[in-house]
């Protein structure tokens, strides 16, 4: 019987990009100008300026320039702090089913190898980059969707667990590993996951991020150096997929590979937050059109999905990155403001009384016969009149996706917020144009600084 | 079936783990005399020659996790030190390395690798238990969180940063017990721990309830975990 990692190398290998159908090449091209966006936008928080020091302090010097930092930093240094950048803002991407959030693992692992890999860096084309990105998405999302809901529902932060794997497979098709390599890579990078749900909240999730996109390319690096692993590793009794899930679905991991393509359901968040929030935030900016008096409001019922108060059922945050995790503050500003963005998400934007006020309000009814993107949001007011709001779909779910000219919005607006970052317009045309140029447009905008 | 674990017993233990670290001791002849050794062997006795791309300053930290396989390993073949030695030397390690690179005094070092030496024994035992019914690597893991442990005491941590450089640790796998590269295993978790500990002393937050949270390391990897190692794991932390 052949292993499974030797099968998913065989699959990766015989993907080619440029004869995939135009609406998966443009899906990746779309997922790429998110990503690269809302990574210009982390650069700017905390976490992202403590990755850049930690590895100052450890002399992690090497090729990789960092956008808006004055360093250039080694392959697995830089793969934590893009990796960090792009998720701490938890506004990236998300496939709905699995929970993962696709693109910042494999792109934080492929990013540094556009300085660190010599003469392939230099050589690649612009198709070698969206295909090592899109195939390391797919395989992440694939080995979730193998062990979901089980898998999350235990406590994992699949992002993190799936895309060790899906970042091994990005580096090994950039590096141009051999199938038997690529299989290597993978299955050395299954014993190197990382996360769990109990950091959510702090720094440490977008970590996970990071720490999985270094792995992955620690993975594809030894495989290519000849390491030894058991070929079994991912799919025998006691390997990754076994210890990770109490059940799964081993097909969804091969079935139609290549012609049905997961990545195709990836969505692009219109909020800075988790993605369960979004429902409440969507009946929140209703709700702010209305002109309510909320001073003579006791309560404001929220029916949604148990997934709300599980993953962000957080009442009163302090911190930007709590914030993030309740719901109700969410809603709340969303109410106040007429808006959900990366403004609303400062240290003086949550501590308003306003939304204080307006949040303490918030009764969350979990109720499993709400979808994951629907919500249901109800008002006594004080003369007795009952407000009401009902969203069946939220803004940027699958069902109801970013347009083009909003997910250009969003670039320009993450973009905006890195002063060291070229224009949103930049970048959208740099990523949208890459299938027919060379590497050297895509080097620029990440680090506009350094020589292409 | 796994009994019900408290998240206010999994504040104690992670507040004594780094209590254990971070307690002042007084340097024992053994620590002293393998921290010499050690020393000496970062030098020349393994024959390791650092990568040119490191700076010179900071070589010993920069290529600290390349050679700590090879002189952990010489270091547990020493006839004098008796089996089950590992985490002990790799500490003493950590401190070495860090003393060399100019980030500690040769005095804070050696207290340092003291202060390792019993809970990382403890740790070691602690998940070799917990973790047995499963096939993650329960060495890597307690070897991560050895080094950072050890590593953010040298580094001047707080308790706060200690804990969060612990959080860190107890968010990743170390490998799986067999037919994954164990070569692998011991330079990828000390680089790692190494790096959670920079990490957490610049700011860096992580899980507070780490190892027995809802959804913290043992509720994932071992869910079938009984609590009595977990009771003569903090037991035997109060004690030292």
């Amino acid at each position: 019987m052949v292993a499974l990692a030797s099968e998913l190398a065989d699959r990766v290998s015989t993907v080619d990009y440029r004869a995939l159908p135009d609406s998966v090449r443009r899906e990746a091209g779309r997922g790429l100008a998110n990503i690269v966006a809302v990574t210009m936008a982390g650069l700017m928080q905390e976490a992202s300026e403590i990755a850049v020091q930690a590895s100052v302090d450890m002399a992690e010097f090497g090729e990789v320039p960092i956008l808006g930092k004055d360093v250039q930093l080694s392959e697995g240094a830089a793969a934590m702090v893009i990796g960090v950048a792009a998720h701490v803002d938890d506004y990236d991407d998300t496939h709905l089913e699995t929970v993962i959030h696709p693109s910042a693992v494999p792109f934080a692992a492929l990013v540094p190898l556009l300085w660190s890999s010599g003469s392939i860096g230099a050589t690649a084309s612009g198709n070698d980059f969206l295909r090592a990105y899109l195939l390391g998405c797919e395989v992440e999302l694939r080995l979730g969707r193998a062990m979901s809901p089980s898998h999350y529902d235990r406590g994992w932060h699949i992002t993190g667990t799936c895309g060790v794997v899906g970042a091994a497979v990005s580096a090994a098709c950039f590096l141009h590993l051999s199938r038997e390599q690529t299989a290597r890579a993978i299955a050395l990078a299954t014993g190197m996951t990382v996360g769990q749900r109990e950091s959510f909240g702090t720094m440490a999730k977008s970590w996970h991020v990071g720490q999985a996109a270094k792995n992955g390319l620690t993975a594809a690096r030894a495989a290519a150096a000849g390491t030894a692993v058991a070929g079994d590793v991912l799919d025998r009794r006691g390997g990754y997929l076994d210890m990770l899930s109490g059940r799964i679905d081993q097909e969804a991991v091969l079935n139609e590979f290549g012609d049905d393509w997961l990545f195709g359901e990836d969505t692009y968040k219109p909020y800075p937050c988790g993605i369960v929030a979004h429902p409440l935030i969507d009946a929140g900016l209703v709700l702010h059109g209305k002109s309510i008096d909320w001073a003579g409001v006791d309560v404001l019922d929220v029916r949604c999905n148990p997934l709300v108060p599980e993953l962000m059922g957080a009442r009163s945050p302090s911190t930007p990155l709590e914030a993030r995790f309740s719901a109700v503050h969410d809603m709340a500003s969303a109410v106040v403001d007429g808006y959900f963005d990366l403004r609303s998400l400062t240290e003086g934007a949550i501590s308003r009384g306003s939304v204080a006020r307006i949040r303490d309000k918030i009764r969350l009814l979990d109720d499993p016969d709400v979808a994951r993107d629907a919500a249901e949001v109800s008002v006594r007011l004080d003369g007795g009149e009952l407000v009401e709001a009902a969203v069946q779909h939220a803004r940027g779910s699958a069902a109801r996706p970013l347009t083009t000219e909003e997910l250009h919005n969003k670039v320009d607006m993450a973009a905006e917020r890195n002063p060291d970052a070229p224009s949103g317009q930049e970048v959208w045309e740099t990523v949208m144009s890459l299938e027919v140029s060379d590497l050297r447009s895509l080097r620029k905008i990440l680090h506009k600084g350094v020589m292409a | 079936m796994r009994c019900d674990i408290s998240t206010d017993s999994d504040i104690d233990m992670a507040e004594a783990i780094v209590r254990a670290y971070l307690r002042p001791v007084k340097v024992g002849e053994r620590i002293a005399a393998a921290f010499l050794a050690t020393s000496a062997g970062y030098d020349d006795a393994d024959g390791y020659r650092p990568r040119a791309s490191v700076r010179r300053e900071v070589m010993p930290l920069g290529d600290l996790y390349e050679r700590s396989a090879r002189l952990g390993a010489l270091l547990d073949r020493r006839p004098d030190w008796g089996p089950g030695v590992s985490l002990r030397s790799i500490s003493i390690m950590v401190a070495v390395g860090l003393q060399r690179a100019g980030f500690t005094g040769t005095e804070a070092a050696l207290e340092a690798a003291e202060a390792a030496a019993r809970p990382n024994s403890l740790i070691s035992d602690f998940f070799a238990k917990e973790l047995r019914g499963t096939t993650w690597n329960a060495l890597g893991i307690s070897i991560r969180i050895s080094v950072a442990l050890t590593a953010s005491r040298l580094l001047g941590g707080t308790a706060a940063q200690t804990r969060n450089s612990l959080a860190l640790s107890c968010a990743a796998a170390g490998g799986f017990a067999s037919g994954f590269a164990s070569e692998l295993v011991l330079p990828l978790t000390v680089r790692d721990g190494i790096s959670n500990a920079f990490l957490a002393r610049k700011g860096f937050t992580g899980a507070l309830h780490p190892i027995m949270g809802r959804r913290g390391l043992l509720a994932v990897m071992a869910p079938d975990a009984e609590p009595g190692p977990i009771q003569e794991l903090g037991a035997r932390l109060r004690e030292i």
